[in-house]
């Protein structure tokens, strides 16, 4: 009994550790995507994405006279927790979202947006649900930006 | 060469020679890889040998011994011509014997053409029975080109209001962007930036339209 309860040492040892040597720990928190969608609305050409169709009524209640609302870019990328990632938006400008706090008991991320001419804004949001953040950047052609921001984790699929 | 070996393309082409099977360009063509590939002469001499079709084929012709082989002719091009010749015979190998002999020519030209080379180093390096078009083609390895599924690809940027036009993989967006509710987000900071929820029920949002004082 003894040489078998020596001879185990070793290899309990080896199981005790085995989780550890495994890099990451099992529970490590999961990068968050974040689905950034750039638009522009126009206060002279009516076309509105039919994606767009909710958000463009929201804005409208803002000010009725962006009377169209168009999808310049969809941009994608998982940001693990704690960094950020530089979006391209039109005419060079640059929106960065920064993971502050992966989702927590109530579903929510937080984040930090930085937009072009905006202060830096810090909020938490739901899953699959878009925030949206008017800027008073103008393009050349007129058109207002604006984005809308869903963050959720990546799941990998 | 045993009789169950399986030829290559370009072999076949040179058969075809010596058996007499090619119009005059083709035949110049095929006598210039004999010239500036040892592979392919060889092979025409083992052919020659063994065949009795071919007896007055080479003889009283002055092969050319230098310069490059004309790739003007395309492939398209000998195919025309020897398109009687194929449905006559129903020589359905001749297509890629021709495209691997234009290969073997673009080969034989650089061999000829630029030893120097880097190009022509490789086209030196490489075999007759994998004639060498680009010696960097990222193509080289596919028969056929393999597509992923959308279960393999996710698209990371999709331009604009094209996307409904993207059937490639799944859209990135819903159908319509569902925003969320004042009881689903919370402000923890926002500078001088405004935030907007005009009446109860309505979507909040940041709503910026000025620079922010």
């Amino acid at each position: 009994m003894a040489r078998f309860s020596l001879g185990m040492i070793p290899l309990m040892v080896c199981l005790a550790a085995a989780p550890h040597s495994r890099g990451e720990p099992k529970d490590a928190p999961l990068p968050v995507r974040v689905t950034l969608v750039v638009i522009k609305a126009s206060e002279s050409d009516e076309t509105t994405n039919p994606k767009l169709a909710t958000l463009a009524k929201e804005v409208r209640k803002r000010n009725d006279e962006f009377v169209g609302f168009k999808i310049v870019n969809t941009l994608d990328k998982s940001i693990p927790l704690g960094e950020q990632h530089s979006f391209d938006l039109p005419e060079k400008q640059i929106a960065t979202v920064t993971i502050r706090q992966g989702m927590d008991k109530a579903g929510r991320i937080e984040l930090i947006v930085k937009l072009p001419g905006l202060d830096d804004v810090t909020y938490n949001c739901v899953c699959d649900k878009f925030f949206p953040i008017v800027t008073h950047y103008k393009l050349k052609t007129g058109e207002t930006i604006l984005v809308a921001i869903l963050a959720k984790p990546c799941t990998g699929k | 060469m045993t009789p169950g070996d399986r030829l290559e393309p370009w072999q076949l082409l040179v058969l075809a020679y010596v058996d007499g099977e090619l119009d005059p360009a083709s035949v110049l063509d095929v006598e210039a890889w004999i010239d500036a590939r040892p592979e392919v002469a060889e092979l025409f001499r083992e052919l020659s040998e063994t065949s009795r079709e071919n007896k007055t084929f080479r003889a009283g012709v002055d092969f050319p011994t230098s310069g490059p082989v004309d790739l003007g002719r395309s492939s398209e091009m000998i195919l025309a011509r020897l398109r009687p010749a194929m449905a006559r015979r129903k020589l359905a190998w001749l297509r890629p014997a021709i495209l691997s002999g234009v290969a073997a020519s673009m080969a034989g030209m650089l061999f000829l053409a630029c030893p120097n080379d880097r190009l022509c180093e490789n086209a030196v390096q490489s075999t007759p029975s994998k004639p060498v078009l680009f010696p960097d083609d990222p193509l080289a390895g596919f028969d056929d080109l393999p597509i992923a599924d959308s279960s393999e690809a996710r698209v990371s940027a999709v331009r604009g209001d094209i996307s409904p036009l993207f059937v490639s993989c799944d859209d990135l967006l819903p159908a319509v962007l569902d925003l969320a509710t004042v009881d689903e987000m919370q402000i923890a900071r926002q500078g001088r930036n405004a935030f907007s929820v005009p009446q109860p029920g309505d979507a909040p949002m940041i709503y910026q339209t000025r620079a922010a004082k």
